[in-house]
């Protein structure tokens, strides 16, 4: 009798010692944070938000559905206005900066009347965007096409800073003066001027548009609405100094 | 007292036989696959890369960080040729149903010893070649280009260049290097292989915004510019870059 529950407790304590380690191995690999980071393979996968990151966790891509999509973020801090309202991609540079991004948007209100927009973008570093290739719609008034722009070189969170004292200043001329004078041009550059638009506007017309460092257009070959075609220069104040069409 | 002690002991046999089966089902739950078929779902996840790949394996696109950017495939075989200039990008790079590399939407910026470097472009590739269409944006210390490019490639494959390239990237500095790298693209000049810009949209360095037509062998032929200053001009350009033709906005005739 003393041998058989000798036996037992010799078993018992086995089973233990199995299960215990069994139990620390799967302890272990459970919340260990692997070595070598594995990949695990996917069918499909639903997602509301994506971010892809480097190493040391510094983003550099947000794929993301509208509610989680992020607002602006320079160097991993955001700053302007809150997130919610991009869905689609953005991008962040090699220092966590956001440096443009591929958003898609449509919808139709209970009136019937719809907005929609599909938009890419590249920003200037530190600035804002400088390429953009976008179809916006507002309830079948169209701008589709190619824009370049030049920024000005001052840091977009700069700018952001200066708008956000102008707006707690108070009412009056003060308020007034300071804000002309940060929507003047820096030294002979505005904050933003278009430079070249290829497209087609809401007027309807084909456009392939030129402008100067000021974003005024100094030159526009057009087909209009009714398919009449010309080639305009223009000054400085939007005068057509000179304009060729079909007739010599 | 031999009693109690046999019930106990019966007692602790069943409680490790049920433990042991617990463990057995969690540990195969935890480390077998999901059943294929199946969508999974998450909130949100972080990750350095993920791989689109066909059902076969074959991968399709990549979006990854700098440090998982996949190498250049061409001709089915991985060069190890991204990132000479330093630029270290992350995005997408898109693969044709060969597995080879077609394309892709890639952004980079950063500050450096010399100030800061910044880019990024939406590319197509030519079939079996390099960039088609470029859409593009890159800055070196405010020398700044952005626009549209349109290009031709020429016909041969491009891992002709790319082993090449390999071999003389495998040639210690030198002259012999540099004679070496010099012989190659004399070489592709001569075979006409090399890629010609047939059109640019956009801004240049110098400050002005233009669109430029080119012929075959990527000399522009046609300009519309308004330049830094405002000047707004149409040239018409012989094979030398020699200006034949200008219209401005004075003239009348």
């Amino acid at each position: 009798m003393d041998t058989q529950i000798r036996r037992d407790v010799r078993w018992l304590k086995l089973y233990a010692l199995c299960s215990t380690a069994a139990f620390v191995v799967l302890a272990l690999a459970a919340f260990r944070r692997p070595a070598t980071a594995p990949k695990t393979k996917f069918e499909e996968i639903d997602v509301e938000r994506i971010n892809v990151v480097e190493k040391d966790g510094k983003l550099r891509l947000v794929i993301s559905n509208r509610d989680r999509s992020p607002g602006p973020i320079a160097y991993g801090k955001p700053f302007g206005y809150p997130g919610g309202s991009r869905p689609g991609m953005i991008f962040f540079n090699d220092e966590g900066s956001e440096n443009g991004g591929l958003t898609f948007t449509g919808k139709q209100g209970a009136d019937g009347k719809y907005s929609s927009s599909v938009h890419m973008s590249f920003d200037q570093f530190n600035e804002d965007q400088v390429i953009v290739l976008q179809y916006v719609d507002e309830n079948g008034v169209q701008r589709k096409g190619l824009q370049i722009l030049d920024r000005a070189n001052v840091p977009i969170l700069d700018l952001v800073k200066q708008q956000e004292a102008l707006q707690a200043m108070p009412a009056g001329p003060a308020k007034d003066s300071a804000t002309k004078k940060f929507m003047e041009p820096r030294p002979g550059e505005p904050l933003a001027a278009q430079r070249l638009f290829v497209g087609r506007d809401p007027s309807k017309s084909a456009l392939v548009l030129l402008s100067d460092k000021m974003g005024h257009p100094r030159m526009r070959l057009s087909v209009d609405s009714l398919g009449k075609a010309s080639l305009d220069f223009i000054d400085a104040s939007g005068k057509v100094t000179r304009s060729i069409g079909d007739q010599p | 007292m031999d009693d109690q002690l046999q019930r106990e002991i019966r007692r602790l046999r069943r409680t490790n036989a049920v433990a042991v089966g617990l463990l057995v089902i969690v540990s195969v739950s935890a480390f077998v696959q999901a059943r294929p078929g199946t969508r999974t779902k998450f909130d949100e996840i972080d990750v350095e890369r993920i791989n689109v790949r066909e059902a076969d394996g074959r991968l399709r696109l990549t979006i990854s960080n700098h440090a998982r950017l996949p190498e250049v495939v061409v001709g089915g075989k991985s060069y190890p040729l991204r990132g000479g200039t330093g630029v270290k990008s992350a995005g997408l790079i898109f693969f044709n149903d060969e597995g080879n590399e077609d394309g892709g939407l890639v952004w980079a910026g950063s500050r450096n010893s010399k100030g800061y470097q910044a880019s990024a472009n939406l590319t197509f590739d030519q079939f079996d070649q390099d960039e088609t269409i470029s859409l593009g944006y890159g800055d070196e210390n405010r020398h700044r280009q952005a626009g549209l490019d349109v290009l031709d490639r020429p016909e041969e494959p491009i891992q002709i260049f790319a082993e090449s390239a390999m071999a003389i990237r495998a040639m210690p500095d030198g002259p012999a290097k540099q004679e070496r790298a010099r012989r190659l693209q004399e070489a592709a000049i001569a075979r006409g292989a090399m890629p010609a810009q047939r059109l640019f949209v956009g801004k240049r360095p110098d400050k002005s915004s233009t669109v430029m037509l080119a012929d075959r062998m990527g000399r522009a032929r046609l300009r519309l510019t308004v330049d830094s200053l405002g000047v707004a001009r149409i040239e018409f350009l012989d094979d030398s870059g020699h200006v034949t033709r200008s219209l401005t906005g004075s003239d009348t005739r």
